[in-house]
């Protein structure tokens, strides 16, 4: 499969939205900062690619309710469950998604 | 649809997450009727299965499990072909969805895009026992009338339910009705979507313009590279609608998953319940399996244990195949006159179907553990605790397990990398998997090692130098491999790191059927489709050694043999046991016929042809000959090295006498020696690196469906092989003169 025709970024023009409005910023921070066991509400996904749609598709919507539940022996990858199922994912991904650390979360 | 029932058999596709038992319920249903083949281009397999029900015939195809139906690789482009009837597939009549009962929600995703497609659905919702177990109550009958279709309830590792599930899909065979589709964009969206529909040429023109919303949606541009080649207008009016929705302030990275998990909330409030607060046994297992200490211990003892069952639990069963095609070879070497058709079986196709046989204990002891592994939910948790590890490489945990089975063989390594559903990761796992020494390369490590590597102890006696060395081998290979993924990364499979976000999956007990459909489909697959290529190529080795035949030469030795065992006739009240004696004498003649004709065959010209290449590497013609030799199969050199140096090829790396040859070798003409330490290392790092092994090359074909993959693997690996023995010979030269 050989196109002629290239789909560039620049086609896409990417703007840079401001997602922390509205957020309290003592309580907004990512999901990789969120401590092990505590409970947290997703506000946004940074990005446009393929990192973003895959959390997106696995559940990881605006709004949803998520808690760290670990991390591999390193620290890295860690798991977390949303909407009723575990997941793991790289800290690096885990950075991309902003929440709303619930207060005093369960331990 | 109805019409042309008679004609042909109704076409039901199977689709579902990963993780939800999609292929037990699907072998449950097609019983041992499975074609299993390749979808053009992609290294995605297409497996299709039959079922009669009635009279009425089904072809059941069997899609790749996805979470979603957006396309980022060539790999998910297959799923929305196959559903949309694009690209020379055939649209199903049909879909059934495998629906993890236990985690409805997020399957339920992929549901709602099913619905787009205008078809009949079926929500086979499985594993139902252990979402009762956990306590999740789930309202089928609603949950069927809020969706519109049938949800049938089934146990796929049990076959519960199997019998109700047949029914409604012969049910679905007799009716037309088509599901409702879920409102989940805002108007102006669809309505975008809608005009875009109109580039689409018309065969393209997918049920509510799933493809259209699929390519605005897709910002990596991926999809429009895969179906839209040469067709500007398409892309303009893409580019103009995407401009017009974000204008409007459309965020069209979020769109979909909002909408549909809205949509799926919706649908659900009510239908499940789910008790508050509730540690399921999985949950108890995983605590213990995830944690920082016991988890890693845990990991490394299982890990141990698969690798010591296909290291070590497969030799007796190997040794056994082995066995039984010798003697095989030797009942029919008696029954065939000698000649070329004598040589032709038993050396050609007996040896290369012995060849091929001798891989299925490993594949099939490695394709055991990776299936109970898989269906009892820990293969995710491995790929989960080694993922930093394998990440330094560029690769990531689920690359663990095809890297570490390689040690013992590299072909169900390589086999096993369809764990791995990144493409380019599967592709360096697949290039670099052959540098893990393995079990073949044992036969020439013992025997250089044995013969030329002094066994002193050093570092205060807790160390022997032949275990150094040893142990170097598997070090250089697994070195290579490291630089050789990192470079790759870097230049032919450049590109973003791809997600590393990986569903958890509820432990169970694994069914054991499942597991051994599983080993038995690989087995056969790589007895089938590699095993044809690798015979062929085992009997075109044999041509180049058996061919051309020197007659004269022949007689010579054998005139000259014959007037010695004349002598010792002449002479028998001189030697004690002249039976003995003259059968000794008839074997020497047999070997160094075999040898001097091994000389004169096309290999042997090789081998002088090559010389000057490999005099660097300190080796003569004799080894360049061996080295040839051993293509098929790298353990071979030990008996290409036997058979040129006049022992007969029933020599092992731990006989005595191949030792004593291999010390008295000298270059032709001198009585310099050839072997010494430096032209041993030269050849052990030689055999650590390359890529003599044709049916690992087969294998590679098979599993990324391209002839260019094992090429450039061998390319490298020789290279790679050839500067590494280079390095070692001049460096050692220096250093032991």
């Amino acid at each position: 499969m050989h196109h002629p025709v290239f789909w560039d970024q620049a086609m896409f023009p990417r703007k840079r939205v401001d997602r922390s409005h509205g957020a309290d910023p003592g309580n907004s921070l990512s999901l990789a900062e969120l401590p092990i066991g505590r409970s947290a509400q997703i506000k946004s996904i940074v990005g446009d690619d393929a990192i973003s749609g895959r959390l997106l598709e696995m559940g990881l919507t605006p709004g949803c309710a998520t808690r760290v539940l670990g991390a591999a022996f390193s620290g890295d990858p860690i798991e977390i469950e949303i909407r009723n199922y575990r997941l793991t994912l790289r800290r690096a991904e885990a950075s991309r998604v902003i929440v709303e650390a619930e207060q005093g979360g369960s331990t | 649809m109805i019409a042309s029932k008679a004609s042909r058999p109704f076409r039901v596709a199977f689709v579902g997450n990963p993780n939800t038992g999609k292929s037990s319920l699907f072998n449950a249903l097609s019983g041992l009727s499975q074609r299993v083949g390749n979808y053009p281009g992609v290294t995605v397999e297409k497996k299709i299965g039959c079922l009669k029900i009635g009279e009425q015939k089904f072809e059941l195809i069997d899609l790749p499990g996805t979470y979603s139906l957006a396309v980022r690789s060539a790999d998910e482009l297959v799923a929305l072909d196959v559903l949309l009837g694009r690209a020379g597939e055939l649209r199903p009549d049909a879909i059934v969805c495998v629906v993890d009962a236990n985690n409805l929600e997020r399957n339920l995703f992929l549901v709602s895009q099913l619905l787009h497609f205008n078809c009949p659905l079926l929500i086979a919702l499985n594993m139902i026992d252990i979402a009762r177990r956990n306590g999740v109550e789930i309202d089928e009958a609603e949950l069927s009338r809020r969706l519109g279709v049938p949800v049938i309830p089934v146990q796929g590792n049990k076959r519960l339910g199997i019998a109700d599930l047949k029914t409604q899909i012969l049910k679905l065979s007799e009716s037309t009705k088509i599901p409702h589709c879920p409102d989940v964009y805002p108007a102006s969206f669809v309505r975008a979507s809608q005009e875009v529909a109109q580039f689409l040429p018309s065969g393209d023109q997918s049920p509510n313009c799933f493809l259209a919303q699929r390519l605005l949606l897709d910002s990596s541009g991926e999809l429009f590279r895969q179906i839209g080649g040469g067709q500007p207008e398409l892309r303009k009016e893409v580019l103009r609608q995407v401009e017009k929705l974000s204008a409007e302030g459309l965020a069209l990275s979020s769109l979909e998953a909002i909408g549909r998990y809205a949509w799926i909330d919706q649908l659900l409030k009510g239908v499940v319940r789910r008790p508050a607060q509730h540690t399921t046994v999985s949950d108890r297992i995983d605590s213990v399996l995830t944690s920082r200490f016991w988890g890693v211990l845990i990991f490394a003892i299982v890990m141990l244990f698969v690798f010591q069952a296909v290291f070590a639990w497969a030799q007796p069963l190997m040794a056994g195949i082995e066995f039984v095609f010798g003697g095989l070879r030797s009942f029919v070497a008696q029954r065939i006159p000698a000649g070329v058709f004598n040589s032709l079986v038993t050396d050609g196709i007996i040896s290369g179907v012995g060849g091929v046989v001798v891989f299925l204990p490993q594949i099939l002891i490695l394709f055991f553990f990776i299936a109970l592994l898989e269906d009892c939910g820990y293969l995710a948790r491995a790929s989960y605790l080694m993922d930093k590890l394998m990440c330094r490489v560029g690769l990531s945990g689920k690359s663990f397990i095809p890297l570490l089975s390689s040690f013992a063989c590299a072909i169900p390594g390589i086999m096993a990398t369809r764990i791995i559903e990144n493409r380019r990761d599967r592709l360096i796992t697949i290039l670099v998997a052959p540098l893990m020494s393995c079990s073949a390369r044992l036969p020439i490590y013992t025997l250089m090692i044995s013969a030329f590597i002094p066994g002193r102890r050093v570092l205060y006696g807790l160390i022997s130098l032949p275990a150094i060395t040893l142990f170097s081998m598997y070090l250089i290979g697994i070195l290579a491999a490291i630089v050789v993924a990192l470079v790759l990364r870097k230049t032919l499979l450049r590109g973003e790191t791809p997600p590393f976000v990986m569903e958890l999956p509820e432990y169970k007990i694994p069914s054991l059927r499942l597991v051994f459909a599983r080993m038995w489909e690989r087995g056969w697959a790589f007895v089938r489709r590699a095993g044809t290529v690798i015979v062929s190529v085992s009997i075109l080795i044999w041509a180049a050694v058996y061919f051309p035949r020197n007659t004269e030469l022949q007689t010579m030795i054998e005139r000259d043999y014959d007037s010695r065992i004349v002598a010792l006739q002449d002479n028998v009240s001189q030697v004690p046991n002249i039976e003995s004696a003259i059968a000794e004498l008839q074997q020497l003649r047999d070997h160094e016929i075999s040898s001097a004709q091994m000389r004169n065959s096309f290999l042997g010209r090789a081998g002088r042809l090559v010389e000057p290449a490999v005099r660097p590497l300190g080796w003569d013609w004799k080894i360049a000959s061996a080295v040839i030799a051993s293509f098929p199969a790298r353990e071979v050199v030990v008996a290409a090295l036997s058979v040129i140096y006049s022992l007969g090829a029933d020599q092992d790396e731990s006989s005595d006498s191949l030792r004593d040859k291999l010390h008295q070798a000298t270059w032709d003409g001198t009585d310099r020696p050839i072997y010494n330490i430096p032209v041993s290392l030269s050849l052990l790092v030689f055999f650590s690196l390359c890529a003599q092994c044709v049916s690992t090359l087969v294998v590679m074909r098979r599993e990324t469906n391209q002839w260019r993959w094992p090429v450039f693997s061998f390319v490298y690996m020789t290279t790679l092989a050839y500067l590494g023995a280079l390095v070692t010979y001049q460096v050692g030269t220096r250093f032991f003169s």
